[in-house]
């Protein structure tokens, strides 16, 4: 089985991945058909083949042990399986795509700034409304992980397939629990991040398979890139 | 009908009909929505979710309780005890996914002393049926903890806050520890005009002010919080901020947790507590000790009986009694039980109907007694 390398199909991280590679010395040559998947890394102590797959794609496929390495983001990673790292190593931070996966409710909860606050809302509001608080996201796992540990209960989670941030506006949802950079979104939707609500610290990491097969020549491959990137930032 | 696949279902049936419990059927594929309202989102993490084509959450059935609930909700409400045996399905760590459940839920009974002994006594009746051995009891009680919150004058919000946590003692006494320390500045990050309001004690002025923050953001002002429930936590909250938790009360309340001792020593244990912090248990400890009586000469042999005051569910639906029975030694019980008074009316009841009941993990008792 070869050596594949699965990086972002598209904007900001793709270039961003592309340009680390080429920095570190390990040129990419991108396929000459632009509708092409594959691509070759070159510089490397063997064949790697680069997959150019979307990002959750990646997070995936790095768990079932399909490529060996890939570039993503953290979240992904950790939403997409509960005990990640039992399936990834998180080998280089990338210093970019950075964003915080952050609880967040409406700016006129004045009364609440943290999530001690959140808890006693949460636990009044069946009594008052007769259903429990929800929450919508797309972060299932990270915020029923978060939840459990900070010990609330009393909430659902509605799915949310859009735009997150609408949700309390629309009436989907009471609070969210969303990715966000800069806050702008957030801040445009009236809505403010609790003290202690963020939930993850995330930004785009080049991860290896810990399910992945690993011949002693790809296991010098994936040494070779970790230091040459390390080394670049 | 479904196929059951214990080998004890015919002593389980011939158990029932001896003893007037209603058979219940229930479906395997389930409603997921009722355990989600009523158990949460943690509970997801332990059930098998589908949903059909119109997107309607189904589950395979985790467990009996709920979806008898729901079938004594739906056929009238007379009081009935319901006895049930049959596969459930969860994912657990380093157990089977499927195994067969087995027990009876008795609703409606007002006699809720006498039907929480005749509960504990019928799952200790029916283990001794199926050839289990020594056994020990744990009991636990979650009204009495929060008589005792009552008892002790605490806030209105401090006392919703730890009654929610009994049953985690780790996080009850971090809670304790917390809110022993330095108080908090309640107008972190307030607006001035805001606090102008607060400080002026002019609670609909507050409300006015989340109105129009509301209005501005889009904010539906009926579907979820309303500006007057946000103005009145927001009042609450700056009025405790400057309050902490006196030492005599923290410590009474670590002595209580403390409490755990042979059904036989316990209510007397709990009258010296309630004589050492001068306070009085009220009714909840009647209720106890009327419990406990029925317990001790109730004959069970073989059998060691203790009351743990920190035991307790972390389910706002158990209002009294819980208790687990274990094999002598067994490390998971063979047995859950208990009283959840409000669970009737979250899934729809117009009035509190009074529930108690148990389910016994099959898997566990066969192979206590293999």
């Amino acid at each position: 089985m070869s050596f594949t390398i699965a990086i972002p199909s598209k904007g900001r991280l793709k270039e961003r991945s592309i340009e680390i590679f080429n920095e570190a010395g390990f040129n990419v040559e991108l396929p000459d058909n632009a509708r092409s998947y594959y691509g070759q890394l070159k510089n490397t102590p063997g064949d790697v083949e680069i997959a150019f797959l979307s990002a959750s794609e990646i997070a995936r496929e790095l768990i079932a042990g399909n490529i060996q390495m890939g570039i993503t983001g953290e979240d992904l990673a950790r939403e997409t399986i509960a005990d990640a790292e039992a399936y990834v190593e998180f080998c280089v931070p990338l210093q970019f795509g950075h964003a915080d996966v952050v609880i967040a409710v409406p700016e006129a909860w004045v009364d609440v700034a943290n999530v001690a606050d959140l808890d006693d809302v949460a636990a009044e509001f069946r009594a008052r409304h007769g259903r429990r608080l929800r929450i919508a996201t797309k972060y299932w796992h990270l915020t029923q992980n978060f939840f459990a540990n900070h010990g609330i209960t009393a909430y659902r989670i509605v799915e949310s397939l859009g735009a997150t941030e609408g949700a309390p506006a629309s009436g989907s949802a009471d609070i969210i629990v969303d990715i966000t950079s800069t806050g702008t979104t957030l801040r445009a939707n009236q809505l403010k991040i609790l003290s202690d609500g963020i939930i993850l610290k995330s930004q785009a990491v080049l991860m290896a398979s810990k399910k992945a097969e690993w011949g002693e020549n790809d296991r010098v491959i994936k040494q070779t890139l970790c230091e040459g990137i390390a080394n670049i930032l | 009908m479904v196929q059951v696949a214990t080998k004890f279902a015919d002593q389980l049936h011939a158990f029932f009909e001896a003893n007037d419990c209603v058979n219940a059927e229930i479906g395997l594929l389930q409603p997921a929505d009722p355990y989600l309202e009523t158990a949460g989102e943690d509970f997801r993490r332990l059930m098998f979710l589908t949903s059909d084509q119109t997107s309607t959450n189904l589950c395979l059935r985790p467990e009996f309780t709920v979806p008898v609930c729901l079938h004594h909700l739906a056929s009238g409400q007379i009081p009935v005890r319901y006895g049930y045996v049959g596969t459930v399905f969860r994912q657990r760590e380093d157990e089977p996914h499927e195994f067969d459940q087995a027990g009876i839920e008795d609703l409606g009974n007002e006699n809720r002393v006498e039907a929480d002994i005749a509960s504990l006594l019928d799952a200790e009746t029916i283990l001794r049926k199926l050839g289990v051995g020594d056994i020990t009891i744990l009991l636990g009680d979650q009204a009495i903890f929060k008589a005792l919150l009552l008892a002790l004058g605490l806030p209105k919000a401090w006392q919703e806050k730890l009654g929610r946590e009994f049953g985690d003692t780790e996080r009850l006494n971090q809670s304790l520890e917390r809110l022993s320390g330095e108080s908090s500045n309640p107008y972190e990050d307030l607006p001035a005009d805001l606090v102008e309001h607060i400080n002026s004690d002019d609670a609909q002025a507050v409300a006015g002010w989340v109105t129009d923050k509301m209005r501005a953001s889009g904010l539906p002002l009926s579907a979820g919080r309303t500006p007057s429930a946000i103005a009145s936590r927001l009042m609450d909250k700056v009025e405790l901020a400057s309050a902490t938790l006196s030492d005599e009360n923290r410590s009474a309340l670590e002595q209580f947790l403390e409490i755990d001792a042979p059904i036989e020593d316990a209510a007397k244990i709990m009258g010296e507590f309630e004589a050492a912090n001068n306070l009085s248990f009220g009714p909840s400890f009647e209720n106890l000790k009327a419990r406990f009586e029925g317990i001790q000469s109730s004959g069970m042999e073989n059998c060691s009986v203790h009351y743990q005051a920190s035991f307790g569910r972390r389910l706002d639906y158990y209002t009294g009694q819980v208790f687990e029975i274990y094999a002598s030694n067994g490390k998971r019980p063979l047995v859950g039980g208990g009283r959840y008074d409000h669970l009737m009316s979250i899934l729809g009841a117009e009035s509190t109907v009074p529930a108690v009941g148990f389910s016994i993990w099959m898997d566990r008792l066969e192979q206590v007694v293999s």
